[in-house]
């Protein structure tokens, strides 16, 4: 085995030594790229976290490891030189293992290296003017392990004896699915829980076909199945891309409709129907439109979108994680946010609550500011910032003048010169501050919204409260909280929207509630507003996609709620198709005299995979030729010793009276 | 020894019997002669390029008819034209030939005249090759 | 002497799609002895040997190679086995030197003189790069990497193919030097009959993936004879003949070529009557050209549309 590996390793070379030189150069253009953005400014976060390098890391692992398990399966493509490497006095499988050592070994040099570089210049100070923690390489370690599941992949791709045009690349496939696990899981053990499976499913289809040649006959079940459930992967992914296709070129469908509430600074509230392709339809609560003061005739969107009402608001989250934890593993947020940028230096805030300092030229942290409650030996709970929400106008981030910080118990005024915070407002005894940010008004005047489990109030900043009302309904149902700030300027509403999880387990019937109040007199309305309505679509993709796709996919897509969403919504009637595919199969067992086991295992596996598990089906087998018996007259395939009809063997090849045959004892 | 035996493949000749065939003219014509000594089954086979096993029959077929004999640890020689057999002995090892002769045409639908025909002929294919020179009754 | 052939198969067939590439091959090869496998172009030969060594899955029938399953041949028995395939496929990017450390690797009973013995003869350098070597050159290569492990069973699929005659004598010469010990066997296909003739014992014939043939080398070419009968005038139509090869018209004279000859056939031929008959011998090859050759009556190259056979 140590001689193959070694003939591998001088094969390939060259491969990873030309990958490596890729992606150092990917890495350096990254690192390029980053300290343009602090150079800039630019809100700059970690460049071990940015979306461009995952999407640049992911794709080079991927064609990366593809081709280095391709290439090292070719190497051997003809036939005689397959049978001169395989003829060796080692198994097979020593074989594939010295092929997979190497090929691994040579993946870890051109993948792993320059990451492992680029990791170690991120955690060296002076380089990176962000927070390191070793957690942050977890989305680099998962897209360097993805390029070893799309290794099997290329090694699967190129071992395959398949007859299908392009049935040959099914075992990306699974790959495919390992790179929406990777990007869309919210956890790290989820990803490598994904990798693993789809690798081990990867690895055993690419040692069955291996040791068979490539042929699906002669493999044993456990690496059949494997090879099929890979094969039902890419199925999915293509018979999804057809209903994609279809549904573009489908005519009609298209016709959405979706509504908004919209406010104006008198606080009155509007609902606004958007669709497709037509005005979108404003009225008020009572059903009547609006109308324009000076004309009198129904406002248009675009001029009441001239009366609308300044609006803020923060989610609440309680604990200093807060709404981090909602964060995926590959986000950064997850691990700090930009609290501030000034001068030449950048505050972040951490997930564990403390304010650090970075100075942008020299890349090194320079301070910390935390929470002066620690030193006074407050409760635990209370150590640490929380994160603000961040303020929006018309969509634009809104920097802010002063510098505001809240613990859970305290909200500071904080001086960045002096390193100094000034305690402003605190919570009550057994209350604590969920979510706060701070706003500018439109006469210039900073406020400061802060929400508790009990309150929600409105602060200047001295810490003197405007308004404060009952957090009703309250957290968790509850998790967001909007202020319009309406004219006259003592007069507000607030919006108290559900939380999206918690709305879908009541099953949509939670409902945002509205409060109009004036400074110093309390609540004057109260209005639960109701749900606006939602249809058309994707609806064609939809149904198709719930008709054709794996039953027992869909099945498991609705009650695991697999990547946090249901993409394919479960429909009884895919059992139509499925059971469709089922006769298909079955007529084509019997055809060609699978055994009973067989008929009744395929049975099942179509009934559970519907359309894509007969591609899948279609694209593995190997039909057997067929011909007629001597005996019953009847079509039998040819690998079996007796007819499955009548028993008879076969009949021995026709004598032409040109046969010589003597034996051979006489030698 | 200025022995050279030439085979042609390809030839509607046997290469055993073109070996027996060249040997036998060789002793026919002198070149050859009685006490000269014929190169092992193994280095003959590797000098033509030949399977040892075809020499092997070349030899065994001469060695029958008495050109040459094997001596265990010498090497294969030429040896004088000798009665390899005492009259007896010749017929009891004829008998079982004759049978198989007979009983192999007469297999193949041959009539008894249909084989003595045969048989006179292939006698005096023998004479004529062969040059008055065997021994035979 | 029973003793265990070393290659022996039963039923073994195999299909390409619809197209039966081997059928019902039933074959026994004894030990010791050196075994041609014959046939034309695409008659199965090279399918028959992958599904010996188990590079290919017979769809049915078996086949058992020094005693050993052909699709699960152990390790052991591999080493054992020599097997040289036709394109003589080696690593390119290997010199000489490089392939023979890669293969004496996995035999510990590589032999460096036999190894050397032949890379001498073919005269190759020690740092010669496998894709800069002729064909001749490299089947040299291949077959020293083959003969050093000194295997008890050699298996080769048309080593001759595209040799010059130099390379084509150095291989036949190789093939008789193995036969000095008499546990060696070989098993070998090859188009080149007058080698075969040189040096095989028994010959195997596959027609269009069927065992015609499977007898000593001489019975092969004693059992097909040739039939000159001589006529006044234009031959007549031939009767049907039992074992009938190819019959051949000219102008005067009627060829014919058969298997089996007896008193049947002559008696057939005889109610002709002819002016003379004559039974010409044949020559290896040309016996097996016309057993392999287009049955039935012809002349020349194009069909003649006057006769039937």
């Amino acid at each position: 085995m140590k001689e193959i590996m070694l003939k591998e390793w001088r094969e390939q070379m060259k491969v990873a030594l030309l990958g490596l030189a890729i992606l150092i150069f990917l890495l350096t253009l990254d690192y390029r790229a980053y300290t343009r953005q602090l150079e800039n400014m630019n809100a700059p976060g970690t460049p071990l976290m940015d979306g461009e390098l995952f999407g640049q890391a992911a794709f080079f692992c991927a064609i990366f490891g593809m081709a280095l398990g391709w290439l090292q399966i070719r190497a051997e493509k003809h036939r005689d030189l397959w049978a001169f490497l395989v003829h060796h006095p080692i198994t097979r499988t020593a074989i594939l293992l010295g092929k997979i050592g190497a090929g691994l070994s040579l993946y870890a040099l051109g993948a792993g290296l320059p990451l492992l570089g680029f990791i170690a210049l991120v955690r060296t100070p002076g380089h990176v003017a962000a927070p390191f923690e070793w957690a942050m390489t977890l989305p680099l370690a998962g897209l360097f392990l993805l390029g070893i599941v799309y290794y099997f992949a290329g090694m699967l791709t190129g071992v395959r004896q398949a007859r299908w045009y392009g049935s040959r690349g099914f075992g990306l496939g699974l790959a495919f699915f390992a790179s929406i696990g990777v990007a869309q899981s919210h956890e790290f053990w989820q990803v490598l829980l994904i990798l693993a499976m789809t690798g081990a499913v990867l690895a055993l289809a690419v040692w069955g076909s291996f040791q068979s040649g490539g042929y699906y006959r002669s493999q044993s079940m456990p690496c059949k199945l494997a090879l099929t459930a890979a094969c039902v992967a890419a199925a999915v992914i293509v018979v999804q891309v057809a209903i994609d296709l279809f549904a573009v070129l489908a005519p009609e469908s298209r016709s959405f409709s979706y509504g908004e509430y919209l406010f104006t600074k008198n606080g009155a509230v509007y609902k606004v129907t958007h669709h497709e392709s037509e005005e979108p339809e404003i009225v008020d609560l009572d059903g009547k439109p609006p109308l324009d003061d000076k004309t009198g005739r129904p406002m248009k969107l675009e001029d009441l979108q001239q009366h609308l009402a300044p609006a803020w608001g923060t989610s609440v989250c309680f604990g200093t994680l807060g709404e981090r934890r909602d964060a995926r593993y590959l986000n950064s947020y997850r691990f700090f946010g930009l609290w501030l940028m000034a001068e030449k230096t950048l505050w972040y805030l951490r997930h564990d609550g403390a304010l650090v300092s970075f100075d942008s030229v020299t890349r090194r942290q320079t301070g910390t500011l935390s929470d002066p409650a620690i030193s006074i030996g407050a409760s635990p709970a209370a150590a640490g910032f929380i994160p603000s929400s961040d303020a929006y106008e018309n969509g634009v981030r809104v920097p802010e003048p002063g510098r505001i910080l809240a613990s859970a118990t305290t909200v500071y005024l904080a001086d960045l010169h002096r390193h100094a915070l000034k305690p402003i407002w605190t919570a009550g005894n057994d209350d604590s501050i969920g979510g706060y940010g701070s706003y500018t008004t439109t006469s210039a005047e900073q406020r400061v919204l802060v929400v508790t489990r009990r309150s929600v109030q409105l602060l200047d900043t001295n810490g003197q409260a405007e308004w404060s009302v009952p957090y009703q309904p309250s957290y968790p149902a509850y998790s967001r909280i909007s202020v319009l700030f309406l004219e006259p300027a003592n007069r507000f509403a607030i919006g108290f929207y559900p939380d999206s999880k918690a709305d879908k387990k009541s099953g949509g019937k939670l409902l945002t509630r509205m409060e109009w109040l004036t400074a110093g007199e309390g609540i004057s309305k109260s209005v639960d507003l109701p749900r606006l309505p939602r249809s058309g679509g994707d609806d064609f993709v939809i149904k198709s996609v719930s008709l054709l796709m794996p039953p027992s996919l869909m099945a498991a897509a609705a009650f695991g709620e697999v990547f946090g969403e249901v993409f394919w919504p479960w429909n009884p009637w895919c059992l139509i198709p499925a059971g469709l595919c089922a006769m298909v199969g079955w007529w084509l067992g019997r055809r060609y005299s699978f055994p009973a086991k067989a008929q009744v295992g395929w049975l099942a596996f179509h009934f559970l995979f519907g359309l894509p598990g007969l591609l899948a089906f279609l694209s593995v087998q190997e039909w057997p030729a067929r011909e007629t018996c001597p005996r019953c007259q009847k079509l039998r395939v040819v690998d079996r010793e007796q007819c499955p009809h009548c028993g008879a063997d076969f009949a021995p090849p026709e004598k032409n009276g040109t046969e010589i045959f003597e034996s051979l004892r006489a030698n | 020894m200025n022995f050279n035996c030439v085979i042609n493949t390809g030839s509607s000749t046997a290469i055993y019997k073109q070996i027996t065939d060249q040997v036998r003219l060789a002793v026919a014509t002198g070149r050859l002669r009685a006490g000269d000594q014929l190169p092992s089954v193994r280095v003959f086979a590797e000098t033509l390029v030949l399977n040892p096993n075809t020499v092997a029959r070349a030899y065994s077929d001469l060695a029958r008819e008495g050109l040459i004999e094997s001596r265990p640890g010498r090497g294969v020689f030429i040896i004088p034209k000798r009665k390899v057999f005492a009259r007896e002995e010749g017929r009891r090892r004829l008998e079982p030939l004759l049978d198989a002769l007979i009983g192999e045409a007469m297999a193949m639908d041959f009539t008894a005249a249909d084989l003595q025909a045969a048989f006179a002929k292939k006698l005096s294919q023998w004479q004529h090759e062969n040059g008055g020179k065997k021994n035979h009754e | 002497m029973s003793e265990q052939p070393v290659i022996r198969t039963r039923e073994l067939t195999c299909y390409f799609g619809r197209k039966c590439a081997v059928q019902a091959l039933n074959l026994e090869v004894p030990r010791g002895c050196v075994f041609a496998f014959l046939g034309r172009n695409g008659s199965g030969k090279t399918t028959a040997i992958r599904m010996l060594l188990g590079m290919l899955a017979p769809t049915r029938g078996e086949a058992a190679v020094l005693g050993c399953d052909s699709q699960a041949l152990a390790p052991e028995t591999r080493a054992r086995i020599g097997y040289l395939t036709e394109e003589h496929q080696l690593y390119g990017w290997m010199s000489v030197r490089q392939a023979a450390d890669f293969q004496s690797a996995f035999y510990p009973g590589w032999n460096k003189r036999i190894f050397g013995g032949v890379i001498d003869h073919f005269g190759l350098q020690s740092e010669a790069r496998v894709k800069d070597l002729s064909r001749g050159e490299r089947a040299g290569l291949c077959l020293a990497l083959t003969l050093a492990p000194d295997p008890e069973l050699l298996i080769l699929d048309d080593p001759a193919l595209s040799l010059d005659p130099v390379a084509r004598r150095s291989l036949v010469e190789s093939m008789i030097y193995l036969t000095g010990r008499s546990d060696r066997t070989i098993f070998f296909s090859s188009h080149n009959l007058a080698d075969v003739e040189r040096v095989a014992d028994f010959i195997a014939v596959l027609d269009c993936g069927v065992l015609r043939a499977c007898c000593p080398l001489e019975s092969f070419r004693s059992s097909v004879q040739e039939v000159r009968l001589r006529f006044s005038g234009a031959p007549p139509l031939l009767p049907k003949i039992p074992g009938l090869l190819q019959a051949f018209r000219l102008e005067q004279e009627l060829r014919v070529t058969c298997v089996h000859y007896n008193g049947a056939t002559e008696q057939a031929l005889r109610s002709l009557s002819p002016e003379t008959m004559e039974i010409l011998p044949l020559g290896l090859e040309d016996a097996f050209i016309s057993y392999l050759g287009k049955r039935g009556e012809k002349s020349f190259i194009l069909a003649d549309p006057e006769v039937q056979s």
